[in-house]
């Protein structure tokens, strides 16, 4: 570079003394390619790029997926639902309807119940205990209803305490969820699936199933009688089987199906399981959030 | 045979030409269709090794016939199983369509399983092929997938209690199995619900995982090479040893170059007194 040339003379000869950088000053760039802690302005928009658009991945998945997700996982909500009157059913329970002689307790109907959904085909056998059927006369197809309503008034008189069973047993097998038929010949449940067979209560005889059928909650309520609330949570609206025969020739003696549960062997009550998840012993430990 | 290629070409053979070197100026898609098809493969490879690609073709068979149902179908429980009936019944070659699908989901999986019993039995899935088995499995489980949310659609009693069975089967897996048999059906119990996500899963869901792993599949076959016959006189496979040993030869190698490990010289000196 020309000394003389005009613009171009050093600085510090022509106002005193300057001691600052200059442009001409070689400052060497600090060369980071070896030292791997050091963020580079690569590092820093790739980190800013996967981050960024993990956080809007996650923005957009997060609504999407729980949305197909989560709502399946909503807990079920139950209520009471009015499947007639309960006569309709008492009339057809033995010793009125079609089980055999020595049957203690004897299918009266299969109902569609409509659960969450209504395609769902849910179906419960309603089952009663009885007295020994024998002692009681066989329905006349000509009967008079008062003739009808008095032999009712009459069985109820009859029934005891041990009697006093309303099951309602829901047709889904404990093994893999096929429906169970009522055999009457051999007074059980049969699966036509897997073979799973059940006595008339619901308990195992025999296959695949590691549990009982599930049932569900039943009642019979007289509905011109207003229930509080707490009364009703009590159980006080519950008729029991004997008055709800003598009250059931009036319409307004419902039946009501609720909630379902599950039972052990012992008919023990459990929370509703799924079918195949056993509700006692070691492998009921498989399913600890069900 | 040689003399035709002397003189101009015929027009519309140049004009051919032109539209394939256009394309795969800017594409490259001559020498990709290369690379994946003119592949040397190892003496021995028979009909046997057939199996992934029918088992391609039956997917791409189920894809066209299921586009078309999808034309007719009607995925609602009340109208669904009259659909169907209808595309067997009324629709002109409907019953063929429905046909080649129904029966092409039987082959695929009947093909699929002979693919996998291929591999196995050759041995094909050792190393470097770990990663083809392992997305070849995903490819299965997604095939039986499709098999399953396929039957519900019917909507009969035979699908519906089929897959009210077979979404049991799911919920009984541990722990996690009741929430799986939950989502399976969108909710306690089988609904519309169900049948509309089934057919989400099917047509949707699922068919793209099968393209993407059918892809990965693909590359992974057409990078590592036919595997050769255990029986094959001449074995080209390399073994894992070697594949490593050659790895981190070339990763020292290119860490010396940087010159922050120092390495000993190609020949030594002890080499040189023992005639090395």
């Amino acid at each position: 570079m020309a000394e003389d040339e005009p613009g171009n003379s050093t600085p510090g000869t022509q106002a005193g003394p300057y001691e600052g950088p200059r442009a001409t000053d070689f400052i060497p760039e600090p060369d980071h390619a070896d030292d791997p802690g050091y963020m580079t302005r690569t590092k820093f928009l790739s980190t800013v790029a996967i981050v960024g658009g993990g956080v809007l991945t996650a923005a957009i998945m997060v609504p999407v997926v729980g949305f197909a997700v989560a709502n399946p996982l909503k807990d079920e909500k139950w209520s009471w639902v009015d499947i007639g009157p309960a006569g309709d059913f008492l009339k057809n329970a033995p010793p009125y309807g079609n089980a055999t002689p020595s049957t203690k307790i004897g299918e009266v109907a299969s109902l569609a119940v409509s659960g969450s959904s209504p395609e769902a085909d849910r179906r419960i056998y309603v089952m009663f205990g009885l007295v020994d059927p024998t002692s009681k006369p066989l329905p006349g197809t000509d009967e008079s209803t008062a003739a009808f309503n008095a032999r009712f008034a009459k069985w109820a008189a009859s029934l005891t305490a041990a009697d006093m069973d309303l099951l309602g047993i829901w047709n889904r097998c404990a093994h893999l969820g096929c429906p169970v038929a009522y055999a009457p010949g051999s007074q059980g449940f049969i699966c036509p699936c897997h073979g799973g067979a059940y006595d008339s209560r619901g308990l195992v005889t025999g296959g695949p199933a590691p549990r009982p059928l599930d049932r569900v909650d039943m009642k019979i309520v007289n509905q011109s009688k207003q229930y509080t609330a707490d009364e009703i949570s009590t159980g006080k609206d519950r008729l029991t089987l004997a008055e709800a025969v003598a009250q059931s020739p009036n319409p307004k003696v419902r039946m009501l199906v609720g909630k379902a549960y599950s039972i052990s062997q012992a008919q023990q009550p459990f929370a509703l399981r799924g079918p195949g998840e056993p509700v006692t012993g070691t492998l009921a430990n498989l399913y600890p959030f069900a | 045979m040689a003399t035709k290629d002397i003189g101009p070409k015929n027009e519309l053979q140049q004009g051919a030409e032109a539209v394939v070197d256009y394309v795969d100026e800017r594409s490259g898609a001559t020498t990709g269709a290369r690379w994946m098809l003119f592949r040397n493969i190892p003496a021995g490879t028979s009909w046997f090794q057939t199996l992934g690609f029918t088992a391609m073709a039956l997917f791409g068979m189920q894809a066209i016939t299921g586009i078309i149902l999808a034309m007719y179908y009607k995925p609602d429980t009340t109208t669904a199983f009259g659909s169907i009936a209808h595309i067997t019944n009324e629709v002109t070659w409907g019953w063929l369509v429905r046909g080649m699908h129904k029966w092409g989901a039987s082959a695929m999986i009947i093909i699929v399983f002979l693919h996998m019993a291929r591999v196995f039995i050759w041995g094909a899935y050792k190393y470097p092929r770990e990663l083809t088995w392992v997305t070849g499995a995903m490819l299965l489980l997604m095939t039986m997938m499709m098999g399953l949310t396929g039957y519900l659609l019917v909507w009969d009693q035979k699908a519906y209690w089929a897959t009210v069975v077979a979404v049991n089967i799911f919920a009984g897996v541990p722990i996690l199995g009741p929430y799986i048999g939950d989502i399976l059906r969108a909710g306690p119990e089988f609904g519309p619900d169900t049948l509309s996500r089934f057919y989400s899963i099917h047509m949707l869901l699922i068919p793209i995982g099968i393209a993407t792993f059918i892809g990965l599949h693909l590359y992974f076959i057409v990078r590592l090479g036919i595997s050769e016959p255990p029986w094959a006189k001449r074995a080209l496979r390399v073994t894992r040893d070697e594949e490593d040993a050659r790895r981190n030869a070339a990763r020292d190698r290119q860490a010396g170059l940087k010159g922050s490990v120092s390495y000993p010289p190609a020949v030594t000196a002890d080499d040189q007194a023992v005639g090395r």
